[in-house]
């Protein structure tokens, strides 16, 4: 199904069923994937499962051909995944690591893009400005896969605020260099300037300053308007959840239409980023937290549709065919190597120069960030968004090699270090705590299970299937499980004190949602009116989200007093 | 008889407190309290709706809490109080010192890498002196292992 060529070829009516039949054959993977992934105990991550699926329709008879255009990633799926990344940083823990994000996302981006180029140049003989400008466009990292490991283990807040906070910025930086490697090529191949080479000029560093301040602001304004033009006088979910999506696409729309120069305009990404921010630091303080919880539930949804979405695309998008050639696995063991060199340079001096200057940056989270750094749909979507004759008429070539390079290189990072990255964190010793968390789940679902067992016992006997001694003999044997069960539970609890307060609060949100789902109840028994129930509702809603805050200070890690 | 108060909190270093003040309570047959202070401070920002919402879940946080101690209390043979205190913790702290006659204050450690640590770089020993010249109550910090 190619649904591009499909809206141009069919009436538009025919052109809206395929494309549906194309969107809910997609979702209906995604869905199978997820739910085996869930079942496994998320030992691969979700992201790199959907790429392996994604490559194994390479070798179905009729291939699942779907037209993914830098358009279709760049404008439609990445804003919503870049907004809720941003939505969830904290501008406090931010702005206390900026320092090493911006080393990493600006000036990294710069060197790195630099070394990568250079490479290139020197072992493959590629043009500069075709060897700069994929040196920027595999430089955004995507740390889909890796949060998601950060997730599952729990690790440090602050290393997911680097790897996430570095992501987000050098999403732009990179976007924003490689359109500057692509004016170059272009003003090379017309023949605008005889001189192949690469040079940055002032204008350049002007230009790369105005796209992505410009875009920051962009992003900044346009969330600070609706702030105060929606949020603060409106009071109502739906119209509050609807204006995220202006403010999303919106912001991500402006940035993209004001021209910088003739050849460049503001950062799009960058804009949604700054409205992310703004938005997630400033405007829930003007929300009820049934609205936000709104907000957040419906970006939670659009971003796994649209994550999900890209990594099937990039899975479906790579013909693993194609690597089976000497001069192309030589292209992409050259580019990888260079990625990984330049990366680890990057990362380690970078860290260092911040330690310097005061913001340090623990060795274990270092190499996290190296190796976690993974590629993925940015770098894509910029590769698919050059022409053939981008470089020149006599570089066609060129594009098809860049682009399997792109692929080569995200190919790797997703499955050598993306299931890689899970057993350093464990080796690094930055997944310890969770060990006690798994065990509590595992405890608690057991003594959960058990539990359930022994209620149907009970109504089975109620119900006079069950009598006698069978029932005594069976109740029996329920009771000193259940009761061994709970033993478990508090033998952990006495090994990990640290986990009280956790379960706590764990039992205290059940209950919560449990009082939720009554009131929902009630309503439908008349009991209460939809008035008294909305208002019941919006407690409950403000006390799970007081608990949503009251979970994440928890850090019992020894202190009594409050960190 | 003496007072012994246990700041507690939740966690690890609050367990050995406990112990501590149990320890102590037992061989001395001192009056045991439990202090639980309720605190927004390290929430963030909370909008309109939702200061009382977290000062509410935090109230039932700290009476389970306070409960689960005082068993523990009960379970080694020591009869404990319990007692709520609000706001600040180092000013509520003080204020309870202050109303009540306590001999002995015993709180647990906070550990240096913490994120925000109401006592950062060794703040801790100083708090404890002023705290004790002022109210004339020994403090005792019950380390980690």
């Amino acid at each position: 199904m190619d649904i591009i060529l499909l809206l141009q070829e069919h009436p538009p009516e025919d052109t809206f069923i395929q494309f549906e039949i194309a969107f809910v054959v997609l979702l209906t993977i995604i869905t199978g994937v997820a739910m085996v992934v869930d079942r496994i105990g998320n030992r691969v991550p979700y992201t790199v499962a959907l790429v392996i699926v994604g490559l194994a329709f390479t070798f179905l008879p009729e291939r699942l051909e779907l037209d993914i255009t830098k358009e279709l990633i760049l404008s439609l799926l990445v804003p919503p995944l870049v907004f809720e990344g941003a939505l969830h940083i904290s501008w406090e823990r931010l702005k206390r690591n900026l320092l090493p994000i911006l080393l990493m996302a600006v000036i990294g981006v710069i060197v790195g893009t630099w070394i990568v180029g250079q490479i290139l140049i020197t072992f493959l003989d590629i043009p500069p400005a075709a060897a700069f400008a994929f040196g920027a466009l595999i430089s955004a990292t995507d740390p889909v896969a890796v949060i998601a490991f950060f997730r599952t283990l729990g690790v440090s807040k602050r290393l997911a605020t680097l790897v996430e906070g570095e992501s987000l910025f050098n999403d732009g930086t990179a976007i924003v260099i490689f359109n500057l490697a692509l004016v170059a090529g272009a003003a090379a191949a017309t023949g605008t300037t005889s001189d192949p080479a690469i040079r940055l000029t002032l204008g350049d560093v002007g230009a790369f300053l105005a796209v992505s301040a410009g875009g920051l602001a962009v992003g900044f304004i346009v969330s600070m308007v609706a702030n105060y033009a929606i949020f603060r006088p409106v009071d109502n979910r739906l119209i509050e959840t609807t204006v995220t999506m202006v403010i999303v696409f919106g912001s991500f729309l402006i940035a993209e239409q004001i021209q910088v120069t003739e050849s460049l305009h503001m950062s799009g990404i960058l804009a949604v980023v700054a409205a992310g921010i703004y938005f997630g630091n400033v405007t829930p303080q003007h929300m009820r937290p049934g609205t936000r919880l709104a907000v957040n539930s419906f970006w939670e949804v659009f971003s796994f549709a649209a994550t999900s979405i890209i990594f099937l695309l990039i899975g479906l998008g790579i013909d693993i065919r194609e690597f089976i050639s000497i001069n192309n696995l030589r292209s992409v063991a050259i580019a990888v190597a260079a990625v990984l060199f330049s990366r680890a340079l990057v990362v380690y001096s970078a860290t260092w120069l911040s330690g310097r200057l005061g913001t340090a940056v623990p060795l274990p989270f270092r190499h996290v960030i190296f190796w976690g750094g993974l590629r993925g749909a940015i770098s894509l979507a910029l590769a698919l968004g050059l022409s053939p004759t981008q470089f020149g008429e006599e570089q066609i070539g060129v594009v098809n090699q860049l682009r399997l390079m792109t692929f080569g290189v995200v190919l790797f990072t997703l499955l050598v270090q993306g299931m890689t990255t899970g057993p350093l964190l464990r080796r690094l010793g930055l997944a310890e705590k969770p060990v006690q968390d798994i065990e509590r789940q595992r405890r608690l679902g057991r003594l959960y299970a058990t539990r359930a067992g022994q209620q149907e016992i009970d109504r089975l006997h109620d119900t006079g299937v069950l009598s006698g001694t069978v029932w005594t003999a069976l109740a029996d044997a329920y009771r000193d499980e259940v009761n061994q069960r709970g033993q478990e539970v508090l033998e952990l609890l006495h090994e990990f004190p640290g986990l009280e307060p956790e379960i706590i609060v764990q039992a205290r949100r059940a209950a919560l949602r449990a009082e939720r789902t009554a009131l929902i109840d009630a309503l439908r028994r008349d009991l209460v009116s939809e008035q008294i129930q909305h208002e019941l509702l919006e407690e409950i809603d403000a006390r799970l989200s007081a608990l949503d805050k009251i979970e994440k200070s928890l850090d019992y890690q020894g202190d009594y007093l409050p960190d | 008889m003496n007072t012994i108060v246990c700041a507690i909190r939740g966690g690890e270093a609050s367990r050995l407190t406990q112990e501590r003040a149990i320890q102590l309570a037992k061989a001395d047959n001192s009056r045991l309290i439990y202090l639980y202070v309720v605190h927004l401070d390290n929430l963030g920002h909370l909008g309109p709706g939702e200061v009382l919402a977290a000062q509410t879940e935090l109230a039932w946080l700290g009476k389970v809490l306070l409960q689960i101690a005082q068993r523990r209390a009960s379970q080694a043979g020591v009869k404990a109080e319990t007692f709520m205190g609000y706001g600040p913790v180092r000013e509520a702290i003080e204020r309870f010192l202050q109303q009540e006659k306590v001999d002995l204050l015993l709180i647990g450690a906070p550990r240096q890498e913490t994120r925000r640590p109401v006592f950062p770089n060794g703040d801790l020993a100083p708090f404890v002196r002023s705290l004790e010249a002022r109210t004339g109550v020994k403090i005792e910090v019950v380390q980690d292992k």
